[in-house]
């Protein structure tokens, strides 16, 4: 589950899955991070997850840990 | 579930036309956004350049300049066209339908069938379906189906949600009866709550809060972007189960153009090999229901030789509304992208 998350989010941010860990902060300049990249990462969530993850605990998250935490959270 | 297969029609040729002259979104830009801001539009949305109508060139103009190269390269007769759709956002007239300005300077005949439908940037698969249906009825052999915008003509020059995204142009299609065609599959979707979140003018009784100015085009953003990014990639596993075929046996996949990262993200989703996704946002913009075909014509020149391929169309977009074809493209006619004096 935490590979495919990550592989999820590398798809978003257009970059390889090697280039990300679950502590990497996806709003690094380097991932030129904006609002479409954000909404496509909670579409991946949903989809991939069946979560349907509030903007508001998108916001708090920093890092992938952080989105992989609240989708345990809200499976458990 | 609204979704239909055909046998009997084919697309024999397809020609575009632009206003003349590419401009660029910084020198549109410059005056009402920083250069920080036009950069991030050319590398999300991707627009580079687009071309503008002149204040006096029209929707049904660049249309008819279109069609009738068409129609010449075909060596079609007015007289044996019987059928016309004209797909537009921004029509010439709100009464009559432009399409009856457009049978009388093509010269078709007055029995032809002639009909404006006012789809946006699914307009073009719609307008294939009418064209598809009616030719598998019976009721026409031969028509044409234009579709035409000058859509920047509505675009709020400073609005950061529009200003640089739109282009304008015209394609037109000709579409024929044949005995031998392979299967064309079509379905549509439709969600009408979304309808305040992408539209352009309105009735005083539906206006709300989000509608801010009545005489330009309004966007929401980030409504249209959740719910493509939701929403297409489950319809296009629907298209390809209704017509019975794997993502695999397409050979193209044509999305219309509303945004290069949204269009590389569903290939992701869809599991798609990117070479078979062309994306031509950066020289037209948004062209809404030409996006499609002006796609053709500029990235799939083989089409318009013997090469055939079987290529699956989506269109999405007001409405909120989702089209998609799957149908079998090659031996074209026409292919050229015409530029039209301004």
């Amino acid at each position: 589950m935490e590979q495919k998350l990550v592989e999820g989010i590398a798809d978003v941010l257009e970059v390889e899955t090697g280039d990300l860990s679950l502590d990497t902060d996806f709003r690094e300049d380097k991932f030129e991070f904006d609002s479409l990249k954000g909404y496509a990462i909670l579409v991946t969530i949903e989809d991939d997850f069946g979560y349907k993850m509030s903007v508001d605990d998108f916001i708090a998250s920093k890092t992938i840990r952080d989105l992989y935490d609240k989708i345990q959270a809200a499976a458990a | 579930m609204a979704a239909n297969s055909f046998s009997k029609a084919k697309i024999a040729g397809i020609t575009c036309a632009v206003p003349a002259g590419a401009m660029s979104i910084r020198a549109l830009g410059g005056p009402y956004f920083d250069d920080a801001f036009i950069s991030r539009i050319a590398a999300t949305v991707g627009t580079d350049t687009v071309h503008i109508a002149a204040e006096d060139q029209s929707s049904g103009d660049m249309g008819i300049f279109a069609a009738k190269k068409l129609m010449d390269d075909l060596g079609w007769e007015p007289e044996s066209i019987d059928g016309l759709i004209f797909v537009s956002q921004t029509l010439d007239y709100i009464v009559p339908p432009t399409s009856c300005r457009v049978q009388y300077e093509l010269g078709l005949p007055s029995d032809a069938l002639v009909m404006d439908t006012n789809y946006g940037c699914p307009g073009f698969v719609y307008g294939l379906l009418h064209a598809f249906q009616t030719i598998a009825a019976g009721t026409c052999k031969r028509m044409l189906l234009i579709t035409a915008e000058c859509h920047y003509k509505y675009v709020n020059k400073s609005d950061e949600n529009t200003a640089l995204i739109f282009g304008d142009g015209a394609a037109a299609a000709a579409l024929e009866y044949d005995e031998n065609a392979q299967k064309a599959s079509f379905m549509t979707y439709v969600d009408g709550s979304y309808v305040p979140e992408l539209a352009l003018g309105w009735n005083k009784r539906v206006a709300n809060d989000k509608i801010k100015d009545r005489a330009y085009s309004y966007m929401n953003g980030e409504a249209v972007t959740m719910f493509m990014l939701k929403e297409i990639p489950s319809f296009v596993k629907r298209l390809l189960a209704y017509h019975g075929c794997e993502k695999e046996d397409i050979d193209l996949f044509l999305f219309h153009q509303a945004n290069a990262y949204m269009i590389r993200f569903l290939a992701k989703r869809l599991k798609i090999d990117p070479d078979k996704v062309p994306i031509n946002i950066e020289n037209f913009g948004n062209t809404s229901s030409v996006s499609i075909p002006l796609l053709i014509c500029d990235k799939n020149k083989d089409l318009f030789g013997k090469t055939e391929k079987r290529a699956l169309a989506v269109g999405f977009g007001s409405g909120f509304l989702i089209a998609g074809t799957i149908l079998t493209l090659g031996g074209l006619s026409g292919g050229e992208i015409l530029e039209q004096k301004r």
